[in-house]
């Protein structure tokens, strides 16, 4: 209460608190207390932010506040019967008029999900007759449904009324679109429009069908520039990526969310991911291939090596299918895949991220593979002689060979040159004391991980050669 | 000096400086322009109130939108007597209270809570850093566990620097009510925070 002000000086409080050295800590202790609240309770708004609010929350330029109830319930009444006697009035006309013609801004705002496909917009007709079309809105349907169909191509996209928000709608174009409208852009020009639709609006509305719509776009577009961008400024939307978390931790999250959101490509969106993996296996690969094909996605190595830890704990590990994955990862993942190998505490996560190198055969993983060759750990060192084994010969064998003479375990060096199956690692053979078998068999290369160390036990144990 | 209109000593009072008559009636008149320079200064203040009570930023930064746009088509009604600031935290304590009418999600897990109360950039120094974070870390725990109108009620008292009139008529209960909210909040905390806050 002193610190408040409310009891005052006069009341003896000050005294007591100069001689009570209690109170004195008490009274210090509210103070900092204040300080720290203040100091903790700061929370800047930058000038972006501020502007998609205002966007956001208040109406466009052109209305005005409401004035009061009773005028706009007299105004909504008037304009209610006036809509109404237009419309029949309307109605009465167009049995003998001409039909209605595109305007030319609604030209591009049909949306056609692929070449066979297209919603029209309500003031479209479809055929040059005197009678106005009977177009009934088609059924929503996802682009990604499409996707088994043949002749599919998202890239023919026309955003729809964007006050409306985009609308992913089909219906089978070819038998009306040459006497509806002319599609006079491109379709590049179209999906141009679309993105910018999306990147711009979608974002931060909290209607359910907008989120949704981004969704199903951010499921089904071909990665480009405009992708890309719209999947950074998604990563970076807490708006956006706390409702995809929030429908992911769903118990049976749908289709178009597990192959939408591994796009995105957050922390907390991949540890749902996972979660939604465990309660149902069948989801992985449409992971998998959402990730193939968002190259710039951070982390998507993570998620692959994540993904295949869950797999293997439920014993639902293809390992055909899962060297694909690694295979087709974008460039940086071998960089990803390192940093982890070199971060990871745990030696199986180690195993597994030197696997992945090896299918992944690229050749930058190799001054790293050469360290480990030289580093203490056994297992590890024959491992990364693996992956050298599984590199590409005509780039890899003759840097192998150089390191050959300088390395300190070159019995791994030189499996992995007989792995690739190099002329350069021949020489040694005629040198060895080997049995037919064991030089056919060093010979034959393309060794699976086990043969690998098999191999290497040979050169080392033959001592092919004074290194 | 009235004691309850005495605002502890690190607080912004410039945020309550009253508007020219001039700006009250493009106000009042819907001026979008206005509006926004009126409330952009303000901006930060709502969201830290929202977030006080919501203990989300997502779900806080809903709260501030539904508040802009209650305000804006309400701001014909302000007389432009009360703060501004006033005005709008009143709006957006009435909103929060009734969650129903802009809000459909989940309630936030406390973790989330704890993490976002921390803020990214402390001192410099490392041994101040972590001693400044180890410090936010107890007092977003000690918040946590007030009640939603304790805690707003505190925060409109030590940051916001608000007398318990204005409390009260933010929170709609009684200048005593809000006196025991501060009360009752400041206790529990400095209670929960112990050895952190000696100097």
């Amino acid at each position: 209460m002193f610190l408040d002000g409310t009891v005052s000086a006069t009341d003896g409080a000050s005294d007591h608190l100069r001689e009570c050295s209690d109170c004195q800590r008490g009274l210090r202790r509210s103070r900092r207390l204040d300080a720290v609240l203040a100091r903790h309770s700061h929370t800047p708004v930058d000038d972006q932010f501020a502007e998609q609010l205002f966007a956001a929350a208040l109406p466009t330029a052109t209305s005005q506040p409401r004035p009061a109830a009773w005028p706009m319930a007299v105004l909504a009444t008037a304009m209610l019967v006036l809509g109404l006697g237009l419309g029949l009035w309307l109605a009465h006309h167009n049995r003998d008029s001409e039909p209605t013609q595109v305007p030319a801004q609604l030209q591009d705002t049909a949306l056609a999900a692929d070449t066979n496909t297209m919603e029209l917009p309500d003031r479209v007709t479809r055929s040059a007759s005197r009678r106005r079309s009977t177009w009934r809105r088609p059924q929503p349907r996802s682009p990604v449904d499409l996707l088994g169909q043949p002749g599919f191509d998202i890239g023919l996209m026309i955003s729809s009324g964007l006050a409306a928000g985009l609308r992913v709608l089909s219906r089978p174009l070819a038998p009306h679109l040459p006497d509806i409208v002319e599609l006079r852009q491109q379709t590049s020009e179209l999906s141009r429009l679309v993105r910018l639709e999306v990147g711009l609006r979608s974002l931060r509305s909290r209607r359910e069908s907008d989120r949704r719509n981004l969704l199903s776009y951010l499921a089904s577009a071909e990665e480009d520039r405009a992708v890309i961008d719209l999947l950074n400024a998604v990563r970076q939307d807490r708006l956006y990526t706390q409702w995809l978390l929030r429908r992911l931790q769903q118990r049976q999250p749908d289709r178009l969310l597990v192959i939408g959101a591994p796009r995105v490509g957050t922390a907390r969106i991949d540890a749902a991911l996972q979660d939604a993996i465990r309660r149902d296996t069948s989801l992985a690969t449409a992971v998998v291939d959402a990730v193939h094909r968002t190259s710039k996605r951070p982390s998507g190595a993570r998620l692959l090596l994540d993904l295949w830890t869950t797999l293997e704990a439920q014993a639902e590990t293809d390992p055909t299918s899962v060297r694909s994955w690694f295979h087709k990862l974008s460039g940086d993942a071998t960089a990803q895949l390192i940093a982890m190998a070199r971060s990871t505490p745990s030696q199986p996560e180690r195993r597994r991220c030197l696997l992945a190198l090896a299918w992944r055969r690229d050749i930058d993983a190799l001054p790293y593979m050469l360290e480990l060759v030289n580093e203490n750990h056994h297992e590890n060192s024959l491992a990364a002689g693996f992956v050298m084994s599984q590199l590409p010969s005509y780039t890899a064998a003759s840097l192998l060979h150089a390191a050959l003479r300088k390395c300190r375990r070159p019995y791994v060096v030189l499996a992995a040159l007989f792995g690739m199956r190099s002329p350069l690692a021949h020489e040694y053979v005629r040198t060895a004391e080997l049995t037919r078998e064991e030089a056919d068999f060093l010979r034959g290369g393309r060794f699976t991980e086990s043969q690998f160390s098999i191999a290497a036990r040979m050169c080392k144990r033959r001592q092919l050669l004074a290194y | 000096m009235d004691p309850d209109t005495t605002p502890p000593a690190h607080v912004r009072n410039d945020l309550d400086t009253p508007l020219d008559q001039t700006l009250v009636e493009r106000l009042r008149t819907g001026d979008r322009e206005a509006f926004q320079s009126a409330v952009r200064p303000l901006l930060g203040a709502m969201l830290s109130l929202a977030r006080r009570w919501t203990q989300d930023h997502h779900v806080a930064e809903d709260l501030l939108q539904e508040t802009l746009t209650q305000a804006y088509s309400a701001i014909h009604t302000y007389r432009g007597e009360a703060s501004l600031r006033t005005w709008l935290f009143r709006i957006e304590m009435r909103l929060a209270q009734r969650p129903s009418r802009w809000y459909r999600g989940d309630r936030p897990s406390a973790q989330t809570t704890r993490d976002l109360q921390i803020p990214d950039q402390l001192s410099c120094e490392p041994e101040q850093q972590t001693r400044e974070r180890e410090l936010a870390e107890r007092l977003a725990e000690a918040i946590e566990r007030l009640t939603p109108r304790q805690r707003t009620a505190l925060h409109l008292r030590a940051v916001e620097g608000l007398d318990y009139q204005m409390i009260a008529v933010i929170l709609n209960g009684s200048v005593a009510a809000a006196r025991m909210l501060v009360l009752a909040a400041r206790r529990h905390v400095m209670k929960r925070m112990g050895r952190h806050l000696e100097p």
